[in-house]
């Protein structure tokens, strides 16, 4: 499933007093299977364009398609119910949605909802489960019993067994401690790999969307002010800092170092190992000389 | 820095219907204008902390006392009105109609008169950088900018003590550092009490003393780089090391004599610096 924005726009409370245009201008393609990783700043229009990704917000202006579906700002939003099977989007703090008494029916619940068997629901949440990499015995407890961690894992096991085409998350890491932000994002990309899932992460980390995206989109203000992989994006530190963003912090020793000594560090260093790589490579050079 | 305004001695809480004790005999003490970073996984027993020291939660045994006066059911509205708590997701404290609403309303409660209200209002809104955005309403703001609307809600009450319970957990790196900047500033010029509850170790860079939470016991307690040392046994209890120290971990495996006593991007570049002009 291909994903296209053709100069999408979006005014909340459009015609009224209080309208705010949140995105515009917005052009962008992802093609199927691809990891998309978008940022920018608080306020930059990120949530906004990522809830017209299975049509909670229709555009004012503009096209959106999504595989066979396009989405206008006319169309009956009726008719956009199967495309929210297609593309499963992780909230922010998704376990706040949780509700059922078991594990199990909270995962089934929205498989059943799209017309899912029982059985086949059931089959499913055990499946997803194992994917989220927690154990099966958890299926039949409250949801509300278990851990932060295993909450949002329950909830995303619950996008999961719709089987959708395209997941998208919005800060899936969130409030969870740096060893479960790490689990989770190994295996989000694992789920990426295995799955030929398209993701797009929505995030505030720039390591991560330097480590686990193969394409970076940037917002600011509302439009897509640059996209690129991230090794593009991140070779132009100043731009990025003058919009307020970060660099992830390897980048931004790279540089640093490269000023002080006035010698370049011949890596992109997105990474810790290309970083310590870099750094150990030029003091090699100079030991060697002498 | 000598006066103690919090003391805890002994604390065991446990939650109903759980086999063992969230809290396991917790003692320690906060001084008066001190940063003080409680840190540990999620599930240590850090926000059961905190929500003891706030009254919000009874303690199965042991004592905590603030401004000398023993926490209990007689006192703790006393106690309340000198302290400040901003907690991780502000989406459900939200009140007023407008941003400036919305910080005022806590001053309102408090009956202060108008003319300083006007003017604490705007100051706060100012020391958050979202003084763009005075006459907004909360809800169409971003989840970054609430949380810092909730917490220049709680600094125009000008406690004595400030609580941020993951308090930033939810902002952006640049809204991080603003508002950790924020609150510096409050804690250097005011004279402020902060006691930060994360598990972000770079958020503990700034703090004068860490209690490392594990398991609901304190693991450990020190400055910052002491704290730091620690190196994996941080990252057994699911922490993870700022980013400078962990790069200066690896370097030194690597065979450069790096000092590790500094944990900033700054420092760790100025010591690669001097170690390459010296050769």
């Amino acid at each position: 499933m291909d994903i296209i924005f053709k100069n999408v726009e979006h005014i909340y409370h459009a015609n009224t007093p209080f309208s705010q245009r949140a995105i515009y201008d917005i052009e962008l393609s992802i093609r199927s299977g691809a990891y998309v990783a978008i940022i920018g700043h608080t306020g930059s229009g990120k949530s906004t364009l990522l809830q017209h990704l299975n049509g909670l917000l229709q555009p004012t202006n503009g096209t959106v398609s999504i595989g066979e579906y396009t989405i206008t700002s006319s169309q009956k939003p009726r008719l956009l119910k199967p495309l929210r099977q297609k593309v499963g989007i992780v909230f922010q703090f998704p376990e706040h949605q949780l509700f059922e008494e078991t594990v199990e029916k909270d995962i089934c619940f929205g498989p059943m909802n799209f017309g899912v068997p029982v059985e086949e629901a059931k089959k499913r949440a055990k499946e997803v489960l194992q994917l989220v990499g927690l154990p099966e015995d958890v299926l039949n407890k409250s949801p509300f019993d278990l851990s932060g961690g295993q909450m949002r894992r329950v909830a995303i096991a619950g996008i999961l067994a719709m089987e959708p085409d395209v997941i998208v998350l919005d800060e899936p890491t969130a409030g969870l401690d740096p060893k479960g932000r790490r689990d989770l994002m190994e295996m989000f990309a694992r789920l990426h790999r295995e799955r030929k899932l398209t993701t797009i992460l929505v995030t505030h980390s720039m390591e991560d969307a330097a480590k686990y995206a193969d394409y970076i989109v940037v917002m600011h203000k509302g439009t897509v002010w640059k996209t690129g992989t991230p090794q593009q994006i991140f070779s132009d530190v100043d731009a990025l800092l003058q919009l307020g963003l970060d660099v992830p912090e390897t980048v931004l020793i790279k540089r640093k170092l490269e000023e002080k000594i006035g010698r370049e560090i011949p890596s992109p260093c997105l990474t810790m190992e290309q970083l310590t790589k870099g750094i150990h490579a030029l003091f090699a050079r100079v030991s060697g000389h002498e | 820095m000598e006066e103690v305004v919090l003391s805890v001695e002994h604390l065991f809480f446990q939650y109903p219907n759980q086999p063992n004790d969230a809290v396991r005999n917790v003692t320690f003490q906060i001084k008066k204008g001190e940063w003080v970073a409680i840190v540990g996984h999620n599930g240590s027993g850090k926000s059961t902390v905190a929500k003891l020291l706030m009254g919000l939660l009874i303690p199965k045994s042991g004592t905590i006392k603030i401004f000398d006066r023993v926490l209990n059911e007689e006192t703790i509205w006393d106690i309340r009105k000198r302290m400040g708590i901003v907690f991780q997701n502000p989406d459900n404290q939200f009140v007023g109609t407008t941003v400036q609403d919305d910080v005022a309303f806590g001053l309102e409660n408090n009956g202060v008169p108008r003319e300083q209200m006007i003017d604490r209002v705007k100051k706060a809104i100012q020391q958050v950088g979202m003084e763009e955005f005075l006459l907004r309403e909360p809800h169409s703001l971003s989840g970054g900018q609430k949380q810092r609307v909730a917490i220049a809600g709680i600094i125009a009450l000008e406690p004595d003590i400030i609580i941020l319970d993951e308090a930033t957990s939810m902002l952006d790196p640049k809204g991080r550092r603003e508002v950790i900047e924020a609150i510096y500033d409050l804690k250097v010029k005011q004279n402020m009490t902060v006691i930060s509850i994360t598990h972000d170790l770079e958020e503990v860079v700034k703090a004068d003393n860490v209690i490392v939470m594990n398991e609901g016991t304190v693991m450990a307690e020190g400055a910052p780089m002491q704290i730091f040392s620690l190196g994996k046994k941080l990252e057994d209890i699911r922490l993870d090391l700022p980013f400078a120290i962990k790069l200066q971990n690896e370097l030194r495996s690597m065979g450069i004599p790096m000092q590790i006593s500094d944990a900033s991007i700054d420092g760790l570049v100025n010591e690669l610096w001097t170690l390459y002009s010296k050769m």
